[in-house]
């Protein structure tokens, strides 16, 4: 069996919050012993509703967050706890990439699309200018942006334009494994269309891992193969995306599905605890 | 047939945008009855918010705007200051996609939500409170007491969208304008929060304006459908048969787009960009991304008209109904 690209085993996560009510702290365990592997150059989406603890697993593997407890496995290697630096941060930076739900805030202002995404060549690869240009035109026809968008700055792009551009910095590295949060939920659907697509078919031609996190599910259907359902810091299902969403095993699967807006489909009002 | 709540006629929008005018609407017609959800439909920068703000008159300064908007009868556009101020109050209310923008942060629930009813004068505290109260029960909000005294930090989103919703009915308005209600809300809340205010639009009677870009979410909660396309309505339509009988170009490219859950398919997105309402073209606006546009599409814009019961504009219409497909059509670049 090859190893698998990424590896999660019993990961944890405590939060130490301010009591709502009162004084002192008290603990939110945000994730709870979390295991799951993805395959090389497949696809494992993590769903679940709000607060679930989606975005601390993905920050968690990409070393943006501390675990409290558990392992980390990329390409069959542990990740250390300590902050890596220098020349090990750069080989982090190559393994795994992260993009955000919000491109708002993941890009800066000052700087063009073109040297925004430049920057990123520069820093993992040892290119010519021209090398290097040819590169940045070649991810920006991949994200489907215009070529004259490389020399605009991210305030006169709409949110789905700076959303591709974050696409492509984060492809610009050549990351074994990309971990989209709610990448392209902000996005139209024409628009959001494209860019599944194209991760698609990046998947075919090259070797690229996703890490897919999503509430949506009918788009986590069609771009990952193996789904992870968590709920409550804990994971509740995980199985072949076909298999989960068909036929879920799980109370709380099965809800999650039953609430996507379908042909036929009528929202109702459940019972239930609000948080 | 009953006066409708509101009844929109020919509304052309323009903006100042340096010293230049800028078309964001042109010739927008649409009617909303009495408890009747119309949804509007749409890509980012369409027109949809624009619509929703030129009903409650909130355009920036120097915005300049024809046409009608009739609210029972009685145009907005015209409206002077306190006949404006009641129609603002008591006869239509907003809900957006971001509750926590529209809310004090260092204010308490019950202050936000009392303060509205406390500005007429006629109640007190403690009956305002009750009405709050009894607000908070209707939107599914158990255990009102304590979240009066919350701060909106302390609820997650789901809740403070249902707060929104409570404050937005504590005027009893006739004419509810939800802009993405949902949008930042998880796929259980959504339901929820759908699931309340389809309640509240029977038993209140409202006439509601639905603003979303989810097509199958519009489909489900509305009676009808109204797809808007760079500023200009393109489609008004039977939400029930929005899927399948849906006859302008651009609607179906947008149903089309998105992934049908329950089968696995390579999405057809609609190739090329939107176009902003002031890029637009003398014929159709759509002309440029359409794989059936004509010479005529080009240079004559197609009015919106009735064809199978449904309103569309679009010149071939009839010949195309039903054989829509972006299959064949280039993926953008
Ligand atoms: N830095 C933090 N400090 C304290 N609590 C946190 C922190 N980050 C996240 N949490 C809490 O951890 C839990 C999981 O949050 P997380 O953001 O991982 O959820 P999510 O599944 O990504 O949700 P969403 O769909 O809303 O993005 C939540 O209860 C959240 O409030
Ligand atoms: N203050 C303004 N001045 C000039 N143009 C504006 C202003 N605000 C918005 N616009 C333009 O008006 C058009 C319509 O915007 P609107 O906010 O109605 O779009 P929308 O359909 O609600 O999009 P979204 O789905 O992103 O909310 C856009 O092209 C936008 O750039
Ligand atoms: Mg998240
Ligand atoms: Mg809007």
């Amino acid at each position: 069996m090859t190893t698998p690209i990424l590896e999660v085993r019993d990961l944890r996560k405590v939060f130490d919050v301010r009591r709502e009510q009162g004084r002192g702290k008290e603990e939110l365990v945000a994730v709870d012993d979390a295991s799951f592997t993805l395959p090389l150059n497949g696809s494992l989406a993590v769903v679940g509703e709000s607060g679930s603890g989606k975005t601390t697993v993905a920050r968690m593997i990409a070393g943006l967050e501390q675990r409290t407890s558990g392992s980390i496995l990329v390409n069959g290697v542990e990740r250390g706890l300590a902050r890596p630096r220098g020349a090990e941060r750069l080989r982090r930076g190559k393994e795994v990439q992260m993009v955000f739900q919000d491109p708002y805030s993941s890009l800066d202002p000052r700087q063009t699309i073109r040297s925004c995404i430049a920057e990123v060549l520069s820093l993992h690869f040892e290119l010519s200018s021209k090398d290097r240009d040819e590169r940045v035109a070649g991810l920006l026809g991949d994200v489907g942006l215009a070529q004259r968008h490389a020399s605009v700055h991210p305030r006169s792009l709409s949110g789905g334009q700076r959303q591709r551009v974050a696409i492509a910095r984060a492809l610009a590295a050549e990351p074994r494994v990309l971990i989209l949060d709610e990448a392209v939920s902000a996005l139209d659907v024409s628009v959001q269309a494209q860019i599944l697509n194209l991760l698609g078919d990046l998947r075919q031609t090259r070797e690229i891992s996703y890490l897919f996190i999503s509430h949506d599910l009918a788009v986590v259907q069609q771009v990952s193969d193996e789904v992870v359902v968590m709920h409550r810091g804990r994971i509740v299902e995980v199985g072949s995306t076909d298999d989960v969403l068909r036929a879920p095993a799980d109370e709380y699967t099965r809800r999650l599905i039953a609430a996507v807006p379908r042909p036929g489909w009528r929202p109702q009002r459940h019972a239930r605890t609000v948080d | 047939m009953t006066t409708p709540v509101l009844a929109i006629e020919h509304l052309h929008v323009e903006l100042p945008v340096r010293a230049e005018m800028r078309t964001v609407l042109h010739d927008v017609s649409l009617t909303i009855g009495p408890s009747e959800a119309l949804g509007l439909v749409g890509e980012s920068g369409s027109g949809k918010s624009m619509t929703a703000r030129s009903i409650m008159r909130l355009l920036s300064p120097g915005a300049s705007t024809t046409g009608t908007i009739l609210f029972e009868g009685v145009d907005v556009l015209t409206m002077h200051h306190d006949a404006l101020l009641a129609f603002r109050r008591k006869g239509v209310a907003m809900i957006y996609q971001d509750p926590r923008a529209h809310i004090n942060p260092v204010r308490t629930i019950g202050d936000f939500l009392t303060e509205g009813i406390l500005l007429d004068g006629s109640v007190s505290t403690a009956e305002a409170q009750a009405k709050v109260i009894s607000l908070l029960d209707e939107v599914g909000i158990p255990d009102a007491k304590r979240r009066l005294r919350q701060y909106p930090h302390q609820l997650s989103g789901g809740l403070l969208q249902r707060v929104m919703i409570a404050a937005a009915l504590s005027e009893e308005p006739r004419l509810l304008l939800a802009d993405e209600p949902t949008t930042a809300l998880d796929v259980t809340t959504q339901e929820e929060v759908m699931a309340i205010l389809d309640q509240l639009r029977v038993e209140r009677s409202l006439a509601m304006l639905f603003i979303t870009h989810d097509l199958d979410l519009a489909a489900a909660v509305s009676d009808r459908v109204a797809a808007m396309y760079a500023g200009v309505i393109i489609e008004v339509g039977d939400a029930a048969s929005l899927h399948t009988d849906s006859l302008h170009p651009y609607t179906v490219g947008l149903l089309d787009s998105r992934p049908e859950f329950g089968a696995r398919v390579r999405a057809r997105p609609i190739p090329g960009r939107p176009i902003l309402a002031s890029e637009a073209p003398p014929g159709c606006v759509f002309a440029e991304r359409c794989p059936y546009v004509t010479e005529r599409c080009r240079s004559e814009r197609p009015i919106l008209r009735e064809v199978d019961g449904r309103l569309v504009a679009c010149h071939r219409a009839e010949e195309l109904r039903g054989t829509i497909s972006f299959a064949g059509a280039q993926e953008p670049r």
